[in-house]
């Protein structure tokens, strides 16, 4: 069994404290690269996807998230064979991850889940021939899977503290129509709640939850479908 | 009918955000963490821990 490196994050500058143990009790390890930071640890193999084991994670990246301005989370499970295979993938991606980077500081993550009756998916149109309808019916399809027009009348009351915003319909049956994930400034989280509670009659019978502040996650890079 | 709005404030305790940032959100540099990661159990997983979620968090008032 040969030992690992597994990334729980990329930051750029320097910890505010200690970076403390990983998963396994390891001392994370700062590896810089350019004008980033891959901050790691050394495992014996890659982790399985227990609960234990992705808490212990989530409690770990919360704690860098603390440490750093900024900070993109990896996902469960990143591993490398030694630092030349992280410097590989990281450099090719090096000004991607600075843009994403700039994007995140100084912010958290809101996630905001949404319950109810879905508004159906729009019509299709039925102007031109087969080819352009197909290509547009795709593009629609697309579209509505990161749209959620049940809650737009609270999206417009949240849009001053929003940065950044990611949606995804979750499009299987169910009562969860749909998330949304905001990206606000540190300080806002309170004035985003604030918001929400004075909006929330504005989106019919329809209900939503929010948690936070988490760590970035939503707006970390991944890549290319 | 108006419902109440649920604000869990830094929910420790929530499976459900934990999985869905862990294993479906995140920096992904290699192709293999996703392939890894795609097997049929975490999608049951992620798949049940929705749908727990969502009943647990917003217990259905009306119909009690």
């Amino acid at each position: 069994m040969s030992a690992i490196l597994y990334l729980y994050a990329l930051v750029d500058g320097e910890p505010s404290g200690p970076l403390g143990e990983g998963i396994a009790g390891e001392p994370l390890r700062l590896l810089p690269r350019g004008g980033i930071s891959a901050v790691t640890g050394d495992l014996p193999a890659r982790p399985n996807p227990d609960r234990e084991t992705l808490e212990q994670q989530d409690a770990v990246v919360r704690r860098l998230a603390e440490r750093f301005g900024a900070i993109l989370p990896a996902r469960f499970g990143e591993a490398f064979a030694n630092e030349a295979a992280l410097a590989s993938r990281l450099d090719p991606r090096e000004r991607e991850i600075a843009e994403a980077l700039a994007l995140v500081r100084g912010c958290v993550q809101m996630t905001l889940r949404v319950f109810g009756e879905p508004e159906p998916a729009p019509e299709p149109d039925t102007a031109g021939g087969p080819g352009t309808r197909h290509l547009a019916a795709r593009r629609r399809q697309r579209e509505w899977a990161h749209s959620l027009p049940e809650i737009d009348p609270l999206r417009a009351a949240l849009h001053p503290l929003l940065r950044a915003e990611r949606i995804e319909r979750h499009g299987a049956p169910g009562p969860l129509v749909g998330t949304a994930y905001h990206l606000i400034p540190r300080a806002q989280a309170g004035a985003y709640l604030e918001v929400l509670e004075s909006a929330r009659g504005r989106i019919g019978g329809r209900r939503v939850a929010a948690t936070g502040p988490w760590p970035p996650y939503a707006f970390a890079p991944e890549p290319a479908p | 009918m108006s419902e109440p709005l649920e604000l869990l404030e830094r929910s420790d305790t929530s499976l459900l955000d934990t999985v869905d940032n862990l294993l479906n959100k995140g920096l992904v540099l290699t192709g293999e963490v996703v392939i890894g990661l795609a097997g049929v159990d975490l999608i049951y997983l992620r798949l049940s821990a929705l749908l727990c979620a969502a009943d647990r968090v917003l217990p259905r008032k009306a119909e009690e």
